[in-house]
C-alpha cells in the first residue's frame, strides 16, 4: 500500500513536470490564439471546481455562478486598471472615490473580488439555502440577473454599459495553472476531509444527514461561499483574461458553458471537471468550424450557418445527460491505481486474445 | 462505417487546404452576425460584400474577407479577434456597437494589427489605442449637434428614453445633457431609461407623457426599439415629435412604427437623395441592382470603410500592418460614398451632420446638416 | 400628474401584463406539482409559439384564427415531445439531473431558434381587429388589453373545471399528492404527466400569441426573462397551486407597472423587482402565498 502511494507521489510529480514543461512550450511557440485558449482551460478548470462543490459534493443547485463571476471581475477590473486609464475610461461619470486613485496587485484584487462574491453568497444563502433546493436554483438565477441590472445602472461604479476596458493582462499561463493547481489541491483535500464526508451526507440524504448531527444549514452555506470565492477568482482571472467587461459578459449563459463541464465530467468527479474543462473548451473552439463554410457538404450554405456551433454544443449537453447519466466518470476519481488496473485489465485482455486459438 | 468516418474526417482536415491556395491580402471583417446586434451586423456586411465585388484587388492582389462573428458578446468578441489576427489578416473592419469594437480593440492592439470601424462611435474606442480608427463621428459631437438641433427647432421641454444596457445609448444622451445644460430656457423634463429586451413601453410613457415634453429623445442602440416607442406613444395619444441619434436610420424605424414615426427626425452621416459625390452614384446604382432596395447608412459607411482601407493598403505600398496603419492615420480628403473622408489626430473621421426627417410613406428627406 | 385618467391607464396596462404572466405561470406549476421540476424550457416553448405565428401569418399568409389554433396546438406538442425525450428517461435518475436536462432543452431551442429563424429579430405579425386602440373619453386602450385578462380568467375557470371535475384532472391531483401512491392505485403515470405537459404549453402558446401581439420583436432569447418572472409568480403565489400561479402572476404585473409608473427613474431596475419581492416573500412565507406547508418524508 504505502509502496503504491510512494508511486503515485511520484508519478504524480512527474505529470507535472510533464504538464509545466507542456505549458512553457506552448507559451513560448504556440500561436497567440492557442495560448488563450490555454489559459481559457485553466480558467473554466477554476469555475468548474467551484461548481462542482455545490452540485457535485454538497448536492444542492445554484445557478449563481455568472453572478459570482461578475463580482469578482469588477472587483478585479477596477483594483488593477491604472489610475491613468480610469480617467478616460469614466468619461460620463467620475468613478468614486477612493476607487479613481486606488491600485492594488492583482493576487490582492483576486482575493477582494473573491472575499466579496463569498460575502454576496452569504445574503443569498440566508433566506434560501433553509428552503427546498429547487428554491436556491430559482433565487440564484435571479441573483445573476439583479447584479447585471445593478451593473448596468451603477455608473458611477462600474461604469455602466460602458463596461471597463484595460484591464491590465496579468493572468498568463502561469497565473492561470497556478491558481488552477492550488483550487484543485485545495478541493481535494476539503472532499476528502471530515467536512467534505459531511457535505456527500447531505448530498446522498439531507434528514438522515441531520439526524447524524450535521448541521445542514452551516454546511451548506459554507460549501456555498467557498464555492462562491473561487467563481469570484475565476471572474476576476476571466476579467483579466478578456481585457475588457461589461454587464453583457455575465449573461446566464456564461453559467451554462461551466454546467456543461461538470456534467460532462461528472458530478463529484473532481478530475473529471478537470479533464472535461479542457475538453469543452477545446472543443467549443473546434466546433467553430461548424459556423464557417463547410463545401464538401451540398447543402450547406456558402457562407456558413452562425450559430450551428451552439446548436451541436447544446445537443451534446442532452445526449450526455441523457445516455451517460453520470457524466464521464460519475463519482468516480481518476487516480493512479485506477489507471494502473485499468492498464493491467487492457495487457491481461490483449494476452487472452493471444492464447485463445 | 469506420472507413466513411475516416474519409470523412480527413475532409474536414482537407478542406481549409484547398480555401488557402490562392495567393490572397486577407482583410478581417469582425462584426456581429448573430445575437442582439446581429441586424447592424448584417447591414455592414452587405456593405464590405458589395465593395469587395466591385474593387476586388490591391496591390495586383486579390482581396480576401475574412469573416469573424463576435455574436454581439465581448468575451466572444476577443476570441473572433484573435482567431481573425491568427488566420493572417493585415487589416481589420468593423465592428458595429461600440462595446463589442472596444473588445476586439484590446487583441488588435496587442497583435499590432490596424482596425478600422465604419459606425462604432464611442470616444473611448480610439482614445487611447494606437490602432484603431473611425469613418464616423464620435458620439460627444453627435449628442452636442443634436442639442443645438432641439434648441434651433425651439424644444423647449424635453423628455429623454434611453436604452441603460447600450453605451452608444448612455453615451450619447450624457453628451446631449451637457450641451443643453449651456442654453437657457432648455430642460430634460423626464429621463427614463429602459433596457434592450423591453418590449412594452406603455407604462413609461405614461409617466413622460404626464410631463407633456414638446419632443421624445429616444436614445437606443437600434431603429426598432425607437419605432416601438414612436408607435406606442402614438398610441397613447401623443401627438408631439420624436428625434433621435444614427441608430434610428435603418429601415425598421418605418416598417415597424409605419405612420407613428412620420415626423421623426435623426441624425446620419450622409443623405442618398444628395449624393455627395461621384462614388455616391456608383455605390447607390450598385447596391440597388444588387440588393434591390435602399441602403441603410451603415452600409454604405461599411462600404467606405472598405475603400478607406484598400486606398491605405495602396499608399502604403505593402501588406505591413505598421505601414497600413500610418497611411490609414494619415487618410485626408479621401472621397468616398458618404462624403470625404478626413481624420483628425484621435483618428476620428471629422464630418458634418446630417438630420433627415421621415416623410409619409417611410422615405426620408433631408432636413438640416450642421458642419463641424 | 397622476390623475383618474392615468391611474386607469395604468391600472389596465397592470391587468393586462399581469394575466399574461399568469398564464404563463400556470405551466410552470403544473409541471412542478407532477414532476416536482422547474420547466426551464417553457420559456423557450413561448419563444417558438411567436415564431409559428410569424411564419403562419407573414410567410404563409393563413388568416388569423387558422394561425393561432395551430400555434397553440403545436407548442402543446413540442412541450409533450421535450418531456418525452427528455424528462421521461430521467425519471428515476436524480432530479438534478432531470433539472440539467430542462436547461439542456432551454438552451438547445434557443440555440436552434437562432440558427433557424435567424439572429435578426422579426415583427409580430400586428392583427388589427386585436391591436387597434379604443378611446374612452381621455383613456386610450388597445383592444387586446381588455381582450388579456377576458381570455386569462375563461382559460383558468377551464382549467379549474378540468383539475376538479374530471377523471384527468383527478389523476393529475393524485399524481401531485403522491406520486408513488398514485402509480400504485393503477393511475397512468406517463399519460397523466403527458397531459400536464400538453396543457401547460397550450397555455404557454396562447400567451405567447397575446404577448406577442403587445408590439414585439421576436429573438431567439425572447422568452428567457418571461420564463424566469413566471416561474418566480409561480413560486410566489405557492408551487403547484393554480389559483396562486394567478395571484403571483397579478401581483408580479402589478408591481412592475404601478413601480416604473410611479417612479419612471426606477425603471432601469424594472427586472429585479420580481426577484426582490421573491426573496422578501420567501424570508416571511417560505411556501409561497397560498402554498401548503409540506413535510419531507424520510
Amino acid at each position: 500500500m504505502t509502496k503504491m502511494k510512494k508511486s503515485s507521489v511520484v508519478l504524480t510529480c512527474l505529470l507535472l513536470l510533464l504538464l509545466s514543461g507542456a505549458l512553457a512550450f506552448i507559451d513560448g511557440n504556440a500561436s497567440q490564439y492557442i495560448v488563450r485558449i490555454t489559459r481559457l482551460c485553466a480558467i473554466n478548470i477554476v469555475l468548474a471546481l467551484s461548481m462542482n462543490l455545490v452540485q457535485g459534493f454538497t448536492g444542492i443547485f445554484s445557478l449563481g455562478h455568472a453572478g459570482f463571476m461578475a463580482i469578482g471581475a469588477y472587483s478585479v477590473a477596477l483594483l488593477t486598471i491604472p489610475v491613468a486609464k480610469k480617467e478616460t475610461i469614466f468619461m460620463l461619470e467620475p468613478l468614486i472615490a477612493p476607487l479613481d486613485t486606488l491600485t492594488l496587485p492583482f493576487g490582492v484584487a483576486l482575493i477582494i473580488g473573491g472575499v466579496l462574491a463569498a460575502a454576496a453568497a452569504f445574503l443569498i444563502g440566508l433566506p434560501c439555502l433553509r428552503l427546498r433546493g429547487d428554491y436556491l436554483a430559482i433565487a440564484t438565477l435571479g441573483f445573476s440577473e439583479i447584479i447585471r441590472i445593478l451593473i448596468t445602472n451603477a455608473q458611477c461604479v462600474t461604469n455602466g454599459a460602458q463596461g471597463l476596458k484595460s484591464i491590465p493582462k496579468t493572468a498568463d499561463i502561469w497565473w492561470c495553472y497556478g491558481i488552477a493547481l492550488v483550487v484543485l489541491v485545495f478541493i481535494a483535500l476539503l472532499v476528502s476531509s471530515s467536512y467534505g464526508r459531511a457535505l456527500k451526507a447531505i448530498r446522498e440524504d439531507e434528514i438522515a444527514a441531520e439526524s447524524m448531527g450535521i448541521s445542514l444549514l452551516r454546511h451548506k452555506m459554507l460549501s456555498f461561499m467557498i464555492s462562491a470565492f473561487l467563481a469570484g477568482v475565476g471572474g476576476g482571472l476571466y476579467a483579466s483574461y478578456i481585457g475588457t467587461i461589461g454587464p453583457d459578459v455575465f449573461q446566464i449563459s456564461r453559467t451554462y458553458d461551466i454546467l456543461m463541464i461538470v456534467v460532462m465530467g461528472g458530478m463529484g468527479s473532481i478530475t473529471g471537471s478537470v479533464l472535461a474543462a479542457f475538453i469543452v473548451t477545446i472543443g467549443q473552439e473546434w466546433l467553430r468550424v461548424l459556423d464557417g463554410p463547410l463545401p464538401f457538404l451540398p447543402f450547406w450554405p456558402e457562407n456558413g450557418v452562425s450559430g450551428m456551433r451552439m446548436v451541436v454544443f447544446s445537443l451534446l449537453l442532452l445526449i450526455i445527460i441523457l445516455f451517460f447519466r453520470n457524466g464521464l466518470f460519475g463519482h468516480k476519481e481518476i487516480t493512479w491505481s485506477s489507471v494502473g488496473a485499468r492498464l493491467s485489465a487492457l495487457s491481461g485482455h490483449a494476452h487472452k486474445e493471444v492464447t485463445k486459438p | 462505417m469506420k472507413k466513411f468516418v475516416a474519409l470523412f474526417l480527413t475532409a474536414c482536415l482537407l478542406c481549409p487546404v484547398f480555401a488557402l491556395a490562392e495567393e490572397t491580402i486577407k482583410i478581417g471583417i469582425f462584426e456581429p452576425m448573430t445575437g442582439a446586434t446581429a441586424a447592424g451586423g448584417a447591414m455592414e456586411k452587405e456593405g464590405f460584400d458589395l465593395a469587395n465585388e466591385l474593387h476586388p484587388d490591391v496591390l495586383g492582389q486579390p482581396i480576401e474577407l475574412i469573416y469573424g462573428d463576435n455574436k454581439s458578446d465581448r468575451a466572444e468578441a476577443t476570441l473572433a479577434a484573435q482567431s481573425l489576427v491568427d488566420k493572417g489578416v493585415v487589416a481589420v473592419l468593423g465592428s458595429y456597437a461600440s462595446g463589442l469594437t472596444m473588445a476586439g480593440g484590446e487583441v488588435f492592439a496587442e497583435a499590432e494589427i490596424p482596425a478600422l470601424t465604419a459606425t462604432a462611435t464611442n470616444p473611448t474606442i480610439t482614445l487611447d489605442c494606437e490602432w484603431y480608427a473611425r469613418i464616423c463621428f464620435i458620439d460627444s459631437f453627435q449628442g452636442t449637434m443634436l442639442a443645438r438641433y432641439a434648441v434651433k427647432n425651439d424644444y423647449k421641454k424635453i423628455a429623454i428614453m434611453r436604452e441603460k444596457d447600450s453605451e452608444y445609448a448612455v453615451g450619447l444622451v450624457k453628451y446631449f445633457q451637457d450641451e443643453l445644460a449651456n442654453h437657457e430656457g432648455f430642460e430634460v423634463v423626464e429621463l427614463c431609461d429602459f433596457m434592450n429586451k423591453d418590449e412594452d413601453f406603455s407604462a413609461l410613457l405614461g409617466a413622460v407623457l404626464a410631463k407633456e415634453p414638446d419632443v421624445i429623445f429616444t436614445s437606443v442602440s437600434y431603429a426598432d426599439k425607437a419605432a416601438q416607442i414612436m408607435k406606442q406613444a402614438r398610441a397613447l395619444g401623443y401627438t408631439g415629435t420624436f428625434f433621435g441619434g444614427d441608430t434610428l436610420d435603418a429601415p425598421e424605424l418605418f416598417t415597424i412604427a409605419g405612420a407613428a414615426a412620420e415626423g421623426a427626425v435623426f441624425t446620419t452621416f450622409y443623405d442618398s437623395a444628395q449624393p455627395a459625390t461621384e462614388k455616391t452614384t456608383e455605390f447607390l446604382t450598385a447596391y440597388r441592382e444588387k440588393y434591390g432596395k435602399e441602403p441603410a447608412a451603415p452600409t454604405v459607411m461599411a462600404y467606405d470603410a472598405y475603400l478607406t482601407m484598400r486606398n491605405a493598403i495602396e499608399t502604403a505600398g505593402s501588406t505591413d500592418p505598421e505601414a497600413i496603419r500610418d497611411a490609414l492615420f494619415a487618410t485626408s480628403g479621401f472621397v468616398g460614398a458618404a462624403g470625404t473622408i478626413t481624420l483628425n489626430e484621435t483618428h476620428d473621421a471629422v464630418r458634418p451632420v446630417v438630420f433627415k426627417e421621415v416623410a409619409a410613406g417611410g422615405s426620408t428627406f433631408f432636413k438640416d446638416i450642421i458642419e463641424p | 400628474m397622476f390623475n383618474l385618467t392615468r391611474l386607469l391607464q395604468t391600472l389596465t396596462d397592470a391587468l393586462s401584463l399581469g394575466s399574461l404572466y399568469a398564464l404563463i405561470a400556470i405551466g410552470y406549476t403544473m409541471v412542478y406539482g407532477v414532476l416536482r421540476l422547474i420547466n426551464f424550457a417553457h420559456g423557450e416553448i413561448f419563444m417558438i409559439a411567436m415564431y409559428i405565428v410569424f411564419y403562419g401569418i407573414s410567410l404563409f399568409v393563413l388568416p388569423w384564427y387558422v394561425t393561432f389554433a395551430l400555434t397553440i396546438l403545436i407548442t402543446a406538442l413540442l412541450g409533450t415531445l421535450a418531456e418525452r425525450l427528455a424528462y421521461r428517461p430521467l425519471r428515476s435518475a436524480p432530479r438534478i439531473s432531470i433539472l440539467v436536462s430542462a436547461i439542456g432543452v432551454s438552451y438547445f431551442l434557443q440555440n436552434l431558434a437562432t440558427v433557424l429563424f435567424g439572429g435578426r429579430p422579426l415583427n409580430f405579425p400586428q392583427i388589427p381587429l386585436f391591436t387597434d386602440v379604443l378611446i374612452i373619453g381621455e383613456i386610450y386602450i388597445q383592444r387586446l388589453s381588455l381582450i388579456v385578462p377576458v381570455v386569462t380568467a375563461v382559460l383558468l375557470l377551464l382549467l379549474l373545471l378540468l383539475i376538479k371535475r374530471t377523471r384527468t384532472g383527478m389523476a393529475m391531483r393524485a399524481v401531485s399528492r403522491d406520486y408513488d401512491a398514485a402509480s400504485l392505485m393503477g393511475i397512468d403515470l406517463n399519460r397523466t404527466i403527458a397531459i400536464t405537459f400538453f396543457i401547460g404549453s397550450a397555455l404557454a402558446g396562447v400567451g405567447a400569441i397575446m404577448w406577442g401581439m403587445e408590439d414585439t420583436r421576436i429573438r431567439p432569447t425572447i422568452g428567457s426573462m418571461p420564463g424566469i418572472k413566471c416561474f418566480i409568480a409561480a413560486v410566489l403565489g405557492g408551487i403547484g397551486n393554480t389559483g396562486g400561479a394567478v395571484l403571483g402572476g397579478l401581483l408580479i404585473g402589478f408591481i412592475e407597472i404601478v413601480t416604473v409608473a410611479l417612479f419612471p427613474s426606477l425603471s432601469g431596475y424594472r427586472d429585479a423587482f420580481a426577484f426582490i419581492v421573491l426573496i422578501l416573500v420567501l424570508l416571511v412565507k417560505p411556501t409561497g402565498l397560498l402554498g401548503e406547508k409540506t413535510t419531507e418524508k424520510v
